[in-house]
């Protein structure tokens, strides 16, 4: 029972963990949060249905498609306009801004697309597994599988390379990494077409989970919010120990205690959090 | 090699620099001393290009600088050792080093030969390489962030308040390592320090600046010599 449930919840965190992994670079590179960061899971969502179902391309091209569209416009379009424009002013006005786009994105989407749930395939057959008597489904282990091999990459892309490296300077110090003639705009440029595409690997997991529907983002950005919070905003690390860990209270709270009071433990974590540790399990203090 | 006449630049409303000229040539180190908010590291900041010019010219290597991003700057051969311990703390000595030759160079071996320039000017920064900058003490700190402000190889080199607490003997220790970097490598220097007595005897011209403007200017020796720097920056009374 025990190794079922902690499949399923770090198949749920890995989920959560890519997208507060995405909040959480985003805040290092511009100190920005995007409040928008529910309907960037949502959108690329919609685009893969759009790529695979409307313009019927076979499966593998489809999600690359959406991935790389998503990489355009919630990364490169996305930077060029509300980011430039808003940036010097602080974070404030960028989470009112962002609030409101959240809006456009699910409003927009009920009235041009769809206000239905629309369904798309997962990437691997779900099949029933049995392991010793813990009992879960092939999807389980395929988004434990994909999220850590996304995790993986960027991590050494951060560790190992130069531009990664110039990625942490700014996170770090971003008064001497201009010094060092380091292209700050072109850091955060860079935050936000990998959080576009962090959150389009988490659509892709979550399609076929959630359905693909105008409001699924709403519940995503929320607890992939928490997870970066509880975890430590300014450290990808614990971001991604909070996005597991959110997914593994929620599915022991359903197991053990309620399916209705899920959300409400993570919620009890949180306030926790915010009380004895501010800064989240792994995250660091910050001068403001 | 870098002149400047009537700079005026400032943050907001105020006026910080109120019409500078100073001139450093070739091969000097120029100290610029001064009271606090006199407007030393915005005189650096500006020439630097972090803040923009209001009127006035900077001339480095007679070309006018004042249009030019700080990149453009560092890759004219500008560099700024800002005022304190400007590490980037969760990367190595190693990889703070890297971010210093960032824009300049690429190639690895160049970069190699360069960390090993610094390694024997500062030789405590070899044994602390892969250590986190964050676990160094605060002289090895401003060791880094000058070594890394050489991986740039620049030609003229601004350090703002180099010796800002740190323990007298490694100031001493520091100061010997930037008299050394001028003889050897020929960068031209320029210095804001409060620690006027070391600094005075370190440079060739000196600035005394006050309320954005300089109030005198004169060798090295003439300033250490004269009764009014000696009375407010040196702390002797005749």
């Amino acid at each position: 029972m025990i190794e079922q449930l902690l499949i399923k919840g770090l198949s749920l965190g890995a989920i959560y963990a890519m997208i507060a992994i995405g909040f959480c670079l985003l805040w290092q590179s511009s100190r920005l949060v995007n409040f928008a960061e529910g309907e960037f899971v949502t959108i690329p969502a919609f685009l893969m249905v759009f790529f695979y179902s409307v313009l019927k391309l076979p499966f593998a091209p489809a999600i690359i498609a959406a991935i790389i569209v998503s990489a355009f416009l919630l990364g490169f379009v996305m930077k060029k306009t509300l980011v430039d424009a808003l940036i010097a002013r602080g974070n404030t006005p960028f989470v009112v801004t962002t609030i409101a786009l959240g809006f456009l994105v699910r409003d927009s989407l009920t009235v041009f697309a769809t206000p239905e749930a629309l369904h798309f395939p997962s990437m691997i057959p779900q099949t029933p597994l049995q392991f010793g008597g813990a009992m879960f489904s092939s999807l389980d282990l395929w988004n434990i599988f994909v999220a850590a091999v996304v995790i993986v990459c960027l991590h050494l892309f951060i560790r190992k390379t130069k531009q990664g490296k110039a990625l942490q300077a700014v996170a770090q110090n971003r008064e001497a990494a201009g010094i060092m003639g380091i292209d700050v705009q072109k850091m955060i440029l860079m935050a936000f077409v990998i959080n576009a595409v962090l959150v389009a690997f988490s659509a892709s997991l979550a399609a076929p989970i959630y359905m693909v529907k105008y409001d699924m983002g709403n519940e995503l950005g929320l607890k992939a919010f928490y997870a970066a919070i509880i975890g430590g905003f300014n450290q990808v690390k614990g971001a991604l120990l909070g996005g597991l860990l959110v997914g593994l209270i929620e599915i022991f709270t359903a197991a053990y205690i309620s399916t209705q009071y899920k959300s409400g433990f993570v919620l009890i974590v949180l306030i926790a959090v915010i009380l004895f540790k501010p800064e989240g399990i792994l995250g660091t203090k910050e001068q403001l | 090699m870098l002149e400047i006449t009537d700079l005026v630049a400032g943050y907001g409303k105020s006026e910080v620099l109120r019409g500078i000229s100073l001139e450093v040539k070739e091969g000097q180190i120029a100290i610029i001393i001064g009271p606090n908010g006199a407007g030393k590291t915005t005189l650096f900041r500006t020439i630097f290009g972090l803040l923009p010019t209001r009127s006035g010219k900077i001339l480095f290597e007679n070309e006018d600088l004042t249009k030019m991003s700080s990149l453009t700057r560092v890759k004219k051969g500008i560099a700024l050792v800002p005022q304190g311990r400007n590490v980037f703390p969760d990367l190595n000595v190693l990889e703070n080093l890297e971010m210093g030759a960032y824009t300049v160079v690429a190639d690895k071996k160049e970069i190699q030969a360069r960390m090993e320039e610094c390694y024997r000017l500062f030789p405590v920064l070899r044994e602390r390489r892969i250590q986190r900058a964050a676990t160094l003490s605060g002289g090895e700190q401003q060791m880094l962030v000058i070594a890394r402000a050489l991986m740039s190889k620049p030609r003229f080199m601004m350090l703002d308040e180099p010796s800002l607490g740190i323990s007298p003997r490694l100031v001493k220790e520091i100061f010997k390592t930037i008299h050394t970097i001028n003889q050897t490598t020929n960068t031209t220097i320029a210095l804001v320090e409060q620690n006027a007595k070391i600094a005075l005897k370190l440079g060739h011209v000196g600035y005394v600046m006050e309320g954005g403007q300089i109030k005198m200017s004169g060798t090295t020796h003439d300033l250490a010599c004269d009764e009014r720097v000696k009375h407010a920056y040196l702390g002797k009374r005749e």
